[in-house]
């Protein structure tokens, strides 16, 4: 990649975070050439990566349970379906010692609550990402990775849509299919209320058609656009302007309404297109007939099977996979050894998602040291990784289901502040690091966004205020848990358990960088001595003495999570 | 910091743009208001903080207290015939030649004893009370004296949008002297002198990425190089400036602290107009070990290289500043929480004590050394400590530089400096505007004077243009004791001596005319 000519190509106003990056020569690195043949090693590197990547972050309790179960058991585990969750409260009208009270069945009252429903759904959402895998009997599992991952893809926008119960009932869509079918998923997103809304399907008419929905369908949701090729009528290789044009007259006709507190698609067969629909050789001419509110089934399908590269739906959607949970560069040796493949698994299991996944995570591919350590956590990743890493809302004085939603809602904003604000993608097409060519990833991390991580981390060891409830970690706790008293009385055995533990092994830390983790960090330059960090521990395990040690790992904490590796999943 | 406060006067403040995706803040970009031009604007202030606890006693020796030291801490006592001479009854640590020569070259001040009392004698607490500066050292706050000038001298910040960071600090982790009131930081920091070596070459953490992690690691390196929306103008100064100096140390000798300051004076050179660095070197909590206990004795060992390390980064960035004709405009000093007890322990250290000196260094000084060597009784016991002289009590120091360094007025002083009663502003350390204006533009310059304070006689050393020049003795009614020179002079650096011959003692001034410049400097007969 040939970043400067990239540069070059871009008004600097609008990529204004990009002018600090630094000018490179062109990068060349080096990418597995291992398969999807089943991986075979299994061990605390392999659970630890497993984790990150298709949750959100581990404690060292839950890497342990996960590579106990093997790798078969862990994938099962990780895959399994889990019972629907409680719905979302929102404590300004719910009753929130009763979980089944809640404001996604109840009347709209006006838009200030409309505001605090949104908000409570945002907190809950987190609050599902963070709690999910505790040791509860869901365990480890990857449903809440993939909602997100869905609703990255499927993008609406709660600004847009400005309706919670809408909202709500979106993200439940996608939580219910996030590893189910994928034509079913297709076909329920797109006669879904909220996408009705957000992409204009509720003005799209026979008479006035509206081809917003019907073009992204296309060019995002399931196909993709290739090249653009000479062809005057606008072709992009696997369809082309005639077949947005027809995909919208078959999507004609429907409506939304509220139903007893219901959000409710309906079909109207007077607004709905009754003619024949001809697509173009793209699709080889595949024709729909009139069969008014069945026929986006017939489409969704058509889209999924009949184009002239059957797998061009299921390679797109590989690749968007492997770009979610694998690494954005996709090489000619991938695209023929794992995302050809992936595709026909998926093509084969009649568009069923779990055998794609259940592949990829078994393969040698996903736990190649080459894959490792290479993923910029996106700010979910990272605010709420951190929350599990370090057991945030068991160490904490989190309590009433009050203080959750506080604490969960603080946390989602804590990832806005770093450009990931759930339920607000910043347009149709997602996350610029899930899309956007060719940085990726890169653009979760500016000037900017690494200001706001920074402050993060910094606040989240002596307090984050949760409106009103001071939110922490315990880095005292943390290291007691999950380390020896033996490695935590030497100061280097004790940098180098926790440095492994949080940051990637595939990156080793160099004897400075311990050097400074240690003396600049941990003894805060008061000492050359590493035993002046055994003095103190000793005399809080023998005397209870934590001002000193308090103060260092504040120190060390503070450090050691701002580093660059940190980032990095 | 609280958070709340910590988002109102950071990001919520700003203004959220949405454009392609990304947040853009609207940058109110403000001319620096006419308050800058009350002030000197082109001042600046390094500031070198020692972290552990500097043995003062061992860093400036009282020579005429030597039986008394040489019976509390024989074991780590200084051969007392390679002390540095900095007076007859003064001395330097002999690894320290390097600012020795500084010292003899006029850019250096000693104040003797400072602190304040009584002493706490916690790391922690004292690093506290020397950054926040209270008025009561019992109350704890929550803003520094560095924090709490600048909020004066650039309101609204960090809202409000500079071209220039206020302040800058080398390090992983802002400092509490660099908060202001209402948990505003006042400054930024960059994590590492290294950072800047990837800004400078514009590509190149040096290494090639050979894997993915690799690759995206040096991508996240190079943009936490720098924190806050001032990567830009950093980036440019490094680029644009230069070092000069061919005298700091190699990089093998991992002098850390000369490292960073050579990122300041590269920083300056390039035109950032931050006014305050800050940079710090650890390592001297010398509890044990502070000297080597074999043969090789105690001119060697941790604390020797700590203090070789500290004269030789002071005395390259000297160098520096000098060579980049910067120096008139840079000043520096050096603080740790606290001194260390008079008795050495049997460890071949000393723990946790009181006040201890400081040093001032820049061409803006008044060289020699301010106040008088501290008292060392007969039979130090195992608790004694060097304490604070009143005078020098730190806040007067900092007082004084804000002062006459940066032309904070009496009023402002008082609110900097949380309204401390009896606070003084007018302790001897830098040279008036005019003569440092005068010295800056010509070539009359009085560099030093040694020993000073004299007994016998003393050594003048000065600068001077061609042409007729006259130098004289006066006291300090104004009245001309002893004409030293008059005479025709060439372009270049000459010495005169002077003679005790009958003076009283006391303080005395020396004068230099040669055309229309002058120069002075305080000398005192004892």
């Amino acid at each position: 990649m040939n970043r400067r000519s990239f540069l070059s190509s871009f008004d600097p106003y609008f990529f204004p975070t990009l002018r600090n990056k630094p000018l490179s020569p062109p990068e060349t690195i080096q990418r597995p050439t291992s398969t999807l043949a089943t991986q075979s090693s299994w061990g605390e590197e392999e659970a630890k990566h497993l984790i990150r990547r298709a949750t959100f972050g581990a404690s060292k309790k839950l890497v342990a349970h996960v590579q106990s179960l093997g790798l078969n058991g862990a994938v099962a585990k990780l895959l399994a379906n889990l019972s629907d969750p409680f719905p979302p409260q929102n404590e300004d009208e719910d009753n929130l010692s009763s979980p089944t009270d809640s404001w996604t069945t109840k009347a709209f009252i006006d838009g200030d609550m409309n505001g605090k429903r949104l908000n409570s759904l945002r907190a809950w959402w987190i609050g599902l990402m963070l709690e999910q895998d505790t040791s509860k009997s869901e365990g480890f599992n990857i449903r809440e990775k993939m909602t997100l991952f869905w609703h990255n893809h499927f993008v609406t926008e709660s600004g847009i849509v400005d309706e919670a119960r809408y909202c709500y009932q979106y993200n439940a869509l996608l939580r219910k299919q996030a590893t189910g079918n994928y034509r079913t998923l297709l076909e329920e997103i797109t006669v879904n209320p909220a996408m009705l809304k957000y992409l204009n399907g509720d003005s799209n008419t026979a008479f006035n058609p509206n081809e917003n929905y019907g073009r992204e369908l296309l060019e995002l949701f399931s196909i993709g656009k290739g090249q653009q090729t000479a062809d005057p009528v606008g072709d992009y290789t696997y369809y082309n302007e005639n077949d947005v044009k027809a995909s919208t007259r078959v999507l004609t006709g429907w409506r939304h309404q509220v139903t007893n507190n219901v959000p409710t698609a309906y079909f109207t067969p007077q607004y709905h297109d009754q003619k024949t629909k001809i697509f173009s050789a793209r699709f080889k001419n595949y024709t729909i007939q009139p069969q008014g509110d069945v026929e986006y089934k017939e489409l969704v399908n058509m889209i999924l099977t009949q184009s002239e590269d059957p797998l061009a739906s299921a390679k797109f959607i590989c690749r968007r996979i492997y770009r979610y949970f694998v690494y954005y560069q996709i090489d000619e040796f991938t695209e023929k050894n794992i995302i050809t493949p992936l595709a026909q698994t998926l093509f084969n299991s009649n568009y069923e998602f779990k055998p794609v996944l259940q592949q990829l995570f078994m393969s040698q591919h996903f736990y190649d040291v080459l894959n490792r350590g290479c993923v910029i956590k996106n700010p979910i990743d990272y605010v709420v990784g951190l929350g599990k890493e370090f057991e945030l809302m068991t160490t904490g004085s989190v309590d009433t289901p009050g203080d959750k939603y506080k604490a969960w809602f603080k946390l989602y904003e804590e990832a806005m502040q770093m450009q990931l604000a759930l339920l607000d993608p910043p347009g149709v097409s997602g996350w610029a690091a899930y899309g956007q060519q060719p940085a990726y990833h890169e653009y979760w991390i500016n000037s900017d966004t690494m200001y706001q991580r920074k402050g993060f981390t910094d606040h989240i060891i002596t307090g984050l205020d949760a409106n009103g409830l001071m939110l922490s970690i315990n880095t005292l706790a943390f290291l007691k848990k999950n380390f020896t008293q033996a490695d935590l009385s030497n100061a280097r055995v004790m940098i180098d358990k926790v440095t492994q533990f949080l940051l990637p092994v595939v990156l080793p830390l160099t004897q400075e960088q311990k050097d400074t983790l240690l003396f600049e960090a941990l003894l805060m330059g008061l000492s050359n001595d590493p035993n002046y960090w055994t003095n103190h521990w000793t005399d809080y395990t023998s005397n209870g003495a934590t001002t000193e040690i308090t103060k260092m790992l504040k120190s060390f904490f503070t450090y050691l999570l701002a580093m660059p590796e940190y980032h990095l999943s | 910091m609280r958070r709340r406060d910590f988002i109102r006067y950071t990001s919520a403040a700003s203004i959220p743009v949405l454009a392609g995706g990304f947040q853009m803040k609207a940058l109110a970009s403000t001319p620096l208001l006419d308050l800058l031009s009350q002030t000197e604007t082109d001042k600046v202030l390094v500031i070198i903080q020692l972290n552990g606890g500097n043995d003062g006693l061992n860093t400036v020796i009282p020579l005429d207290q030597y039986s008394n030291l040489a019976a509390a801490r024989a074991n780590i006592l200084l051969p007392e015939p390679k002390i540095l001479r900095l007076t007859n009854s003064t001395g330097l640590h002999p690894s320290m030649k390097a600012l020795h020569s500084q010292y003899q070259d006029g850019k250096v001040r000693v104040i003797q004893n400072t602190g304040y009392y009584p002493a706490n004698q916690s790391h922690f607490r004292s690093t506290d009370i020397w950054w926040t500066a209270p008025n009561n050292i019992t109350k704890v706050i929550e803003s520094g004296w560095i924090g709490r000038y600048l909020q004066g001298i650039y309101p609204g910040y960090p809202e409000t949008k500079y071209d220039h960071p206020p302040a800058l600090q080398i390090g992983a982790i802002l400092s509490l002297g660099l908060m202001g009131e209402l948990s505003t930081p006042m400054g930024i920091s960059v994590s590492s002198p290294e950072v800047f070596d990837y800004l400078a070459q514009g590509a190149a953490d040096a290494s090639i990425p050979k894997t993915a992690a690799e690759l995206e690691l040096k991508y996240i390196r190079n943009m936490s190089v720098v924190s806050g929306d001032y990567s830009e103008v950093l980036r440019q100064a490094i680029q644009k400036g230069a070092n000069l100096s061919t005298k700091y140390p190699a990089s093998s000798v991992k002098n850390y602290l000369a490292a960073q300051l050579k990122v300041v004076a590269r920083l300056l050179a390039g035109g950032l107009k931050t006014r305050i660095f800050i940079v710090n070197m650890g390592g001297f909590d010398t509890h044990a070990d502070q000297t080597n206990k074999d043969s090789t004795g105690t001119l060697s060992g941790t604390h020797a290289n700590l203090l070789k390390n500290l004269s030789d980064a002071i005395a390259a960035f000297q160098d520096d500043l000098q060579l980049l004709k910067l120096d008139h405009q840079v000043a520096g000093f050096t603080f740790s929480e606290f001194g260390r007890r008079i008795r050495s322990n049997a460890s071949y250290g000393t723990d946790h004590g009181a006040a201890a000196p400081m040093f001032v260094f820049g061409s803006g000084v008044i060289p020699g050394i301010l106040g008088a060597n501290p008292q060392i009784p007969k039979n130090a016991g195992a608790g004694d400590c060097v304490e604070a002289d009143e005078d020098h009590d730190f806040r007067n120091i900092y007082a004084t530089i804000l002062n006459q360094w940066f032309g904070v007025s009496q009023t402002e002083l008082l609110r900097v400096m949380d309204n401390k009663p009896d606070l003084k502003a007018d302790l001897n350390i830098f040279r008036t505007k005019d003569q440092i204006d005068n010295n800056s533009q010509g070539k009359l310059k009085l560099l030093v004077t040694f020993p000073n304070p004299f007994t016998d006689y003393t050594t003048i050393r000065f600068m001077s243009g061609n042409g007729p020049a006259k130098m004289n003795l006066i006291d300090t009614s104004g009245k001309i004791i002893r004409e030293i020179i008059n005479e025709n002079l060439t372009e270049g650096q000459h010495e005169v001596t002077l003679h005790k011959n009958g003076l009283s003692d006391g303080i005395y001034y020396i004068h230099i005319y040669q055309g229309n410049e002058k120069d002075t400097i305080l000398l005192r007969a004892v």
